[in-house]
């Protein structure tokens, strides 16, 4: 045994330059399974994050929520008496598995003096995190009386960054400040934005909200799952999905998936055929070789073992590199692409290893068959 | 009498339309040395190949040290060449990456386990002792030669086929090889060695020439007679 | 020779695949998305204030600036027409229906309008050709909103008396399909059948959807919408040629607005709409089309990434099989070189042998690397793959260059040897 390693050692630094070219073209296709592998594993992850940018995909209301409209002749102030749910209850929900941008919302008809205006209350720090699209020129209110100007507001008010504009609701009066414009294309450039307790303040209803958008991580646990869990912590409101957001990102995030694993997988073609090519050039080098060693008597089993054992060490060591090739690749793809930390795949490092070595195996049968086929009268004549 | 080594019965050696060896009968007595001459293209290295295992004939019938050789399997002819056959080549042949001492090695490996003092031994016979680590690529072509005598012996072989073993050397190593050679025939080995040179040749106990496959005539020891294979 | 020419095949085959998917990834992609829906809406220029709270109108005045949806067949003539996927106006109004005050919407579900023959078509900044035929397309909240779930059936277009009611607002109401409701407005009343339930999660579930021409009669109008939204195929803006990115279209010299006129990127898509509807305000919808474009640049980005890593992986393999090609015919090499040619000579014979080869196989890898693309694309995405012709020259030369590239260092170490060593096959 200790004779065959002999061999082997002598053989492989004999042809160390061809040997690191097959060693090459096994590190590039591992390292392409491997980046593969540890980029894949989180495609899902990282496409889903990257599509909450659209928003909430699911919705709370306060159940049997009467009608939210008032005709011409009522006055509009009185029109809300409609039932909330309590901040307080939103806090658990906060903390639901996959939960990763809760904003409630209470919503009023004001007074101004250019006229009627919806008036939105809601979690402008957590807006600002759900709501990626929300473009604002100015200044995010801060304070207790600072406001947000749809575009389409400010222009129907007459209203700039800096005006002041007084607020009304039923009897309650409030003075406020615009520090900032607000576009969105959407329905926001017809409204007014105020935090959260300027407007329960203004409605007479501390720590009530009217409407929670929620925006839930679907690539980490199914959306069904994370609605029953909201539902239960929510009894007394309604978990509903918005049907537009929920289905259009599962279709995308199954293409994108289905996508990346067939690329994958025509990447791997490549990756066996570098290592095929090359396992097959040394062969035919090693027709000479084989020759001899036929003549002297060698069998079968004795060739395979020796081409084997150098293709297993092509293998592995070129596996190696590849692998942590593939994955310093993944993590650059990851951090540049999607802007995030691609965490190792567990089963990554034996995944590309398997691959790479069934590969080499598979890539190295044939052109080894060829090789042990050699009639050895003819390659020691020089043929 | 023993039964002799080799026995060839009618050997025919095609390729295609092409007839390398042509009704060739030969048999080699245990201990003789036959040298088997003729020009290019006479079919003299088919037949060693043939007797040496690296070939199969395409038609006729081979028995070495009492075994029958045509037919069998080639895990078997593989046997035969590591157990009993030593084959010395022209262009020697070494493995360009192993030592003196690992070739010789490697040829015990194939057979049964290399064992490294008795390969030892074996190229101090044949005066390599004190090259026995280097490359064949360090080594002259009498020195390689030489190595490839070692080879072919380590697993005592009952024949030793060489295939025009001073070829490719200089006269002062040519002297030294038929130097061994001539010892091995005087230890009584079975010799049958192919050559295109006319001293090597008449170095043998017996010669036979080779032409177009066919054979034309031999000799023994000093005389010469015409004849016709099958009276051999 | 027949292995080299199948590893350039190979390689070739998947250079093309992947470089035919991979430059048009933000087209295909872009067309999934539209799944999101409309990213572009059009409202009445000086339109008023709205008074919405979640999609739901609180006070509609009675007098309002409206858009003329006859004219959206116009949006079908634009430059990018073929970007145009769908659109759909409506009208909302506050009606009574049992002393409710309910929102009633009036749009296009599943219309069919024609571009008649003779309708001037944008073929450039500066052309128009008029339309040979005409042709008829469908459109409406069918095409724009393919999430709209319906239990019963749909609203047809030309059915005045037919109404489709959200779940939630059917439920608060104790409306069931086939149920017959009387909606009145400003004096007007209409009757209509329940035939379907929406299910959407959204605000849709608050409102009952009829056919257009229905809801305009309700206000004694002939035509009218408050607001268009339209679906539009966009590409980002880095798809915009690079000396032109960050530009102010105001600020351009005319040669370059022409080019950035005809690029389907949002800014240009936006002022062809305008230009066809002078009447109004044509915005995109950020909440989409942004998360879509910074998506389809990421895409655009890891699919880049991942075709030049393919492409250096085949390249070393078509490499690997030329290599393995010549050191094959090294006898071959000897006793050129034997008989007296030198390295140019020597070189040129298998250059050229090589450069033949990188075609042969290149233009077989084309072949099947499109066979590839278009399954892979029929595969993944809805529609079939849009290989661009870019492609075949770009497959053609990158296989030749391989194929050389490979031929070209092998032969040059070979010619270094003696000729001996090479007849001799060591």
């Amino acid at each position: 045994m200790s004779f065959a390693l002999r061999i082997l050692s002598a053989s492989l630094r004999h042809q160390r330059a061809r040997l690191s070219v097959a060693a090459l073209a096994m590190a590039l296709g591992s390292a392409l399974v491997s980046g593969l592998v540890n980029l894949s594993g989180d495609v899902g992850g990282n496409v889903g994050r990257e599509l909450r940018a659209y928003g909430a995909n699911l919705v709370i209301r306060p159940r049997e929520q009467p009608l939210l409209v008032g005709s011409e002749a009522l006055d509009l102030g009185a029109v809300l008496a409609a039932s909330t749910i309590p901040e307080s209850d939103l806090r658990s929900a906060e903390r639901v598995e996959g939960v990763v941008g809760l904003v409630p919302y209470l919503y009023v008809v004001a007074q101004t003096d250019g006229g009627p205006a919806i008036l939105a209350g809601l979690d402008l720090v957590a807006a600002q995190t759900l709501n990626a699209w929300w473009q604002v020129q100015g200044l995010w209110p801060k304070a207790e009386d600072e406001v947000l100007a749809g575009i389409r507001a400010a222009a129907a008010l007459n209203l700039k960054p800096g005006d002041s504009l007084t607020i009304r609701y039923g009897r309650q009066t409030r003075d406020v400040r615009v520090v900032g414009l607000l576009e969105t294309g959407g329905a926001e450039d017809d409204q007014l934005f105020a935090d959260l307790p300027t407007v329960q303040t203004l409605t007479g209803q501390p720590g009530q909200v009217g409407l929670v958008m929620v925006g839930a991580l679907t690539s980490v646990r199914p959306l069904e799952a994370m609605v029953k869990e909201l539902q239960t912590l929510l009894p007394e409101a309604e978990v509903g999905t918005l049907q537009q957001f929920a289905k259009a990102e599962a279709t995308v995030l199954d293409k994108v998936r289905l996508l990346i694993a067939l690329v994958a997988g025509l990447v791997l073609i490549a990756g066996a055929l570098t290592v095929a090519g090359t396992l097959n050039t040394i062969a035919i080098e090693r027709r000479g070789e084989v020759g001899l060693m036929k003549a002297l008597g060698a069998n079968d089993r004795r060739l395979a073992g020796l081409f084997l054992g150098e293709a297993l060490t092509v293998g592995a060591a070129g596996g190696m590199v590849g692998y942590l090739a593939g994955l310093a690749l993944a993590v650059a793809i990851g951090r540049n692409v999607f802007e995030s930390t691609i965490t190792p795949a567990v089963w990554g490092l034996p995944g590309t290893l398997l691959v790479g070595l069934g590969v080499t195996l598979a890539a190295g049968l044939v052109p080894m068959r060829q090789a042990m086929s050699v009639d050895p009268a003819r390659t020691l004549r020089g043929e | 009498m023993a039964e002799p080594m080799v026995q060839a019965i009618r050997l025919s050696r095609s390729y295609g339309d092409v007839r390398a060896l042509d009704d060739v009968s030969i048999t080699v007595e245990r201990g003789e040395w036959l040298s088997v001459m003729g020009p290019s293209g006479s079919g003299k290295t088919t037949l060693l190949n043939i007797l040496g295992g690296l070939d199969r004939p395409t038609s006729g019938r081979l028995a070495v040290d009492g075994s029958e050789i045509t037919g069998v399997s080639s895990a078997d002819l593989a046997r035969f060449r590591r157990e009993t056959v030593g084959l010395v080549f022209q262009q020697f042949h070494l493995v360009q990456y192993l030592t003196a001492l690992e070739n010789v090695m490697l040829a015990q490996y194939f057979h049964s386990m290399a064992d490294e003092v008795e390969a030892e031994n074996a190229l101090q016979a044949v005066g390599m002792g004190e090259r026995l680590h280097h490359l064949p690529a360090q080594l002259s072509g009498g020195e390689q030669q030489r190595v490839c005598i070692a080879r072919a012996l380590i697993n005592q072989p009952k024949i030793i086929l060489a295939d025009e073993p001073t070829g490719n050397l200089d006269k002062a190593n040519e002297e030294i090889v038929l130097d061994i050679l001539r010892r091995l025939h005087a230890q009584g080995h079975t010799l049958i060695v192919v050559t295109h040179d006319i001293r090597v040749g008449d170095l043998a106990d017996r010669l036979v020439t080779l032409d177009h496959g066919r054979v034309m005539r031999t000799k023994t020891n000093g005389e010469s007679v015409e004849g016709r294979s099958d009276e051999l | 020779m027949l292995i080299a020419v199948l590893a350039v095949t190979t390689g070739a085959s998947l250079a093309a695949a992947l470089l035919g998917i991979s430059l048009d990834i933000t087209g295909q992609m872009g067309r999934e998305l539209r799944a999101y829906g409309a990213n572009i809406l059009a409202s009445p220029a000086n339109g008023d204030l709205r008074l919405e709270i979640g999609g739901v109108p609180v006070r509609v005045p009675g007098e309002r600036t409206l858009l003329d949806e006859n004219e959206l067949v116009k949006l079908k003539t634009i430059f990018w027409r073929h970007n145009i996927v769908g659109f759909a106006p409506y009208l909302t109004n506050l009606v009574q229906v049992n002393g409710q005050t309910v929102a009633l919407t009036g749009t296009w579900f599943d219309r069919l309008l024609t571009l008649p023959k003779g309708a001037a078509l944008r073929t450039g900044f500066a052309n128009t050709q008029n339309a040979s035929v005409d042709t008829t397309f469908q459109t409406g909240v069918r095409t724009i909103a393919p999430w709209w779930q319906v239990q019963g059936d749909w609203v047809q277009d030309d059915d005045l008396t037919s109404a489709m009611a959200g779940a939630r607002l059917a439920q608060r109401m104790s409306w069931q399909l086939g149920d017959e409701i009387v909606a009145m407005t400003m004096g007007r009343t209409a009757r209509f059948r329940i035939v379907g339930l929406v299910n959407t999660g959204g605000y849709e579930e608050d409102q009952v959807f009829v056919a257009l021409p229905a809801a305009q009669g309700l206000l004694g109008l002939a035509k009218g919408a408050d607001r268009v939204q339209i679906s539009a195929l966009v590409e980002p803006d880095s798809k915009l040629r690079p000396d032109l990115r960050g530009l102010d279209p105001s600020e351009m010299t005319p040669d370059q607005y022409a080019t950035w006129y005809c690029s389907p990127i949002m800014g240009a898509i936006l002022t062809q709409i305008r230009e066809a509807m002078p009447g109004a305000e044509v915005a995109r919808i950020r909440q989409i089309s942004q998360a879509e474009v910074d998506f389809l640049d990421r895409i655009g980005l890891l699919m880049s990434l991942l075709t030049i890593i393919a492409l250096g992986g085949s390249a070393l393999a078509v490499m690997t099989a030329m290599t393995a090609s010549v050191m094959e015919r090294r006898a071959e090499i000897g006793l050129m070189k034997a008989l007296g040619a030198d390295e140019r000579q020597v070189g040129m014979i298998f250059l050229s042998e090589a450069a033949l080869i990188g075609l042969a196989g290149g233009a077989a890898g084309y072949a099947l690397g499109l066979g590839l693309a278009k399954g892979l694309a029929r595969t993944v995405f809805s529609a079939g793959a849009n290989v661009p012709a870019v492609v075949l020259p770009i497959t053609l030369l990158l296989a030749m260059a391989v194929a050389l590239l490979g031929s070209a260092l092998p032969v040059r170490q070979a010619m270094r040897l003696d000729p001996v060593r090479l007849l001799r096959g060591k």
